[in-house]
């Protein structure tokens, strides 16, 4: 483990890796601030650079790239209440107020110091889970593997908020349907209906430029968002000072540290992610906080802004656990990680620990660099970065969706898949408009691939038999989780639905 | 017309739609000949995704019906700007088509100047001088820099008789 740890900070401090962080932390930063663009786009966005890097300094950049992203959702929260990223909606709560009071300066010196140490915190977490639960990891085999895949894709849905449980089982099951287009492992070709541009399936990066970056773009558009607000804001905004008073920093202190914890642990729950990490550091704190100062949540109180600021990025830190050491991803941007490692021919999971050290331990330290130059850097440049906020939504729109359909030209040089990319924008608009969310899809098209292969050696081994889902203690295990994830909102929708129902009868 | 003014309601619809057309293709995949009786084929999962699928389309529909004054789409799309979202797609799409035809840096400078216009820019030159220096810097980036191919377009070997 110490040669291990010592070759991934050989890697993670090599200068090229630190100009990646660097970079990425920055142009992170910068797509994170525009309202409609978070996290996934951002990293979507860049993977087409990532490929003609080696594997640890493209992971390094999206890395940087993930960090840069929520604190630029941060900023554009606490400047113009319009949170770039879902997991700074509860940033915008006492973020905004703050900044409204001419305290922006000090809003955003909260939010850079909490985001830094709750990455800190969750940093030093994850280096001590992560090679243990790797090595638990590793007795697992193929039948432990499709459970665990299976609970990956009823854990997001399951998560995914009041009402959405049966749209977002939905949106996995289309991922799932979806990666199956193309040739399966025996070599019969699917729903490619004769087209050879199909054969080898839809590319997991073009599904997720065409779901989120191309997507976002296009729905920007069509609610006419005017930037002209955003802009003024910005102008007229003078942020103040950007230093913290030492009672200042004893305040929030405390809050910081729970918030960090909780952030981590509900980071690692497979499609729980910052945001309702954030929501609830936030509810902690207001339920912890004396009466006289619970009157201050929700109009500049500094607690209540470090509390999701500092959770947020501790649990977008626990979010890599399930990645790193299962395989699986816990979130849609962790979903995104995984189709860029398994691009890179890098399988994650337990062996990656072993067989990669210098990319698994130099991601984990440059996430720290990463927390690091955010606050070194980024936070002094945020005045300057705002004014890029300025260029008019007429160019910034255009370019975007350019990028976008060049990032996927220039990895498969093939126009149909842009045409593909187009049509399926389209569809992640209309499902955008009709409240079915799209993370589940990525996710359901990233793990159908290794359900299916784990499920046909899980049967193969136990001689096509489906009774290895409860005579393996481990995988009866992760299956009754998985039921209970599912089952549990499920009751509580049709519990909802009825309510709603005799109440509409009454009212009638 | 009232009855399908709901969000879950349309949604549900076209997913259960999409699921049993799926399935219906899932039955007439082919099965390797030399895979004898295997419990698991080409046909497995997709069946029984659909079957999912289907089972929950219906659910959804189910409890959408119950949610009869929710989610109405006519108040959804209030305001909507449909004009330019829909120009910008077909511009995509001809971006897509031409491409070829046109090589990348045509193509592309025609695309962003139109998208440009599309979204209601009205400086001219200043928006076609934006278009033209940024396609002309990704180009030299990507072809002197990093080497890559960029096709130059039927057109361009068309006219100079050049295979680039």
């Amino acid at each position: 483990m110490i040669e291990g740890i010592l070759t991934g900070l050989y890697t993670a401090f090599s200068p090229i890796n630190l100009m990646m962080v660097l970079m990425g932390c920055f142009a992170g930063t910068f797509i994170g601030m525009l309202p409609g663009l978070g996290p996934v786009s951002a990293i979507a966005l860049m993977i087409p650079i990532t490929y003609g890097l080696d594997p640890a300094s493209g992971l390094i950049l999206i890395a940087g790239v993930y960090y840069g992203a929520i604190f630029g959702g941060s900023t554009s929260a606490i400047l113009i209440n319009a949170p770039g990223v879902s997991g700074a909606v509860a940033t915008a709560f006492d973020g905004y107020p703050l900044a409204q009071s001419g305290q922006a300066g000090k809003a955003l010196a909260i939010a850079a110091y909490s985001s830094f140490s709750g990455g800190t915190i969750g940093a030093l977490l994850l280096f001590a889970f992560v090679p243990f639960l790797a090595q638990v990891s590793l007795s697992f085999q193929s039948a432990d593997y499709f459970a665990l895949m299976l609970f990956g894709c009823t854990a997001i849905a399951a998560f995914s908020g009041k009402g959405q449980v049966v749209k977002a089982i939905l949106m996995t099951l289309l991922g799932l349907m979806l990666a199956t287009v193309g040739e399966d492992p025996s070599g019969i070709q699917r729903f490619t209906f004769g087209n050879p541009d199909l054969y080898d399936g839809i590319s997991f990066l073009l599904l997720s430029m065409a779901t989120f970056a191309l997507a976002e773009a296009l729905i920007v558009v069509l609610k006419g968002t005017s930037d002209s607000h955003a802009a003024s804001a910005m102008e007229s905004k003078n942020l103040g000072s950007l230093k913290l008073s030492r009672q200042e920093a004893k305040d929030i202190a405390p809050t910081v540290g729970r918030s960090s914890i909780l952030g981590f642990f509900v980071g690692i729950l497979p499609g729980a992610g910052a945001t309702i990490a954030s929501f609830l550091a936030y509810g902690m704190e207001r339920n912890l906080a004396p009466d006289e100062k619970k009157g201050e949540f929700g109009a500049g109180s500094h607690r209540g802004l470090a509390a999701p600021e500092t959770a947020n990025n501790a649990a977008s830190t626990g979010s890599f656990v399930p990645l790193l050491t299962l395989g699986i991803p816990g979130s849609a941007t962790t979903a995104v990680m995984l189709g860029a490692l398994l691009s890179y021919g890098i399988q994650p999971g337990p062996r990656l620990y072993i067989d990669n050290p210098a990319v698994f331990w130099s991601v984990i330290i440059s996430m720290y660099v990463g927390n690091v130059f955010l606050l070194v850097l980024n936070l002094p440049l945020i005045p300057y970065i705002s004014k890029l906020l300025r260029v008019s939504r007429q160019f910034l729109t255009p370019i975007i969706l350019f990028f976008s359909l060049m990032g996927v030209y220039l990895v498969s040089f093939n126009t149909f898949d842009l045409t593909i990319m187009v049509l399926i924008a389209v569809l992640a608009v209309i499902f955008r408009i009709l409240n079915y969310p799209l993370a589940p899809l990525l996710l359901g098209f990233i793990l159908g691939g290794m359900l299916e292969d784990n499920l046909r050696r899980a049967l193969l081994i136990w001689d096509g038999s489906f009774t290895f889902l409860w005579q393996r203690p481990i995988t009866l295990t992760i299956m009754v989780i998985t039921l209970l994830t599912l089952c549990v909102p499920l009751i509580s929708t049709v519990r909802d639905s009825r309510r709603a129902g005799r109440s509409d009868s009454v009212s009638a | 017309m009232h009855l399908l003014d709901n969000k879950d309601r349309i949604g549900s619809l076209l997913l259960l739609v999409f699921s049993f057309t799926y399935l219906q293709y899932a039955f007439e995949l082919p099965i390797d000949p030399t895979a004898g009786d295997e419990s698991f084929n080409a046909r497995t999962l997709p069946i029984g995704l659909a079957i999912a699928a289907i089972a929950f389309a219906l659910i959804e529909l189910f409890f959408s019906a119950r949610r009869v004054d929710e989610n109405r789409i006519s108040e959804a799309v209030q305001g909507f700007s449909w004009i330019p979202t829909l120009s910008l797609v077909l511009l995509m799409v001809v971006y897509s088509l031409l491409f070829s035809k046109l090589g990348f840096v045509l193509s592309s400078y025609l695309f962003l100047h139109a998208s440009f216009l599309t979204l209601g820019e009205r400086r001219i030159f200043l928006s076609g001088f934006i278009a033209a220096s940024l396609v002309v810097f990704l180009w030299l980036m990507l072809t002197r820099v990093f080497g890559i191919f960029l096709d130059s377009g039927d057109l361009y070997r068309f006219l100079f008789g050049l295979v680039s």
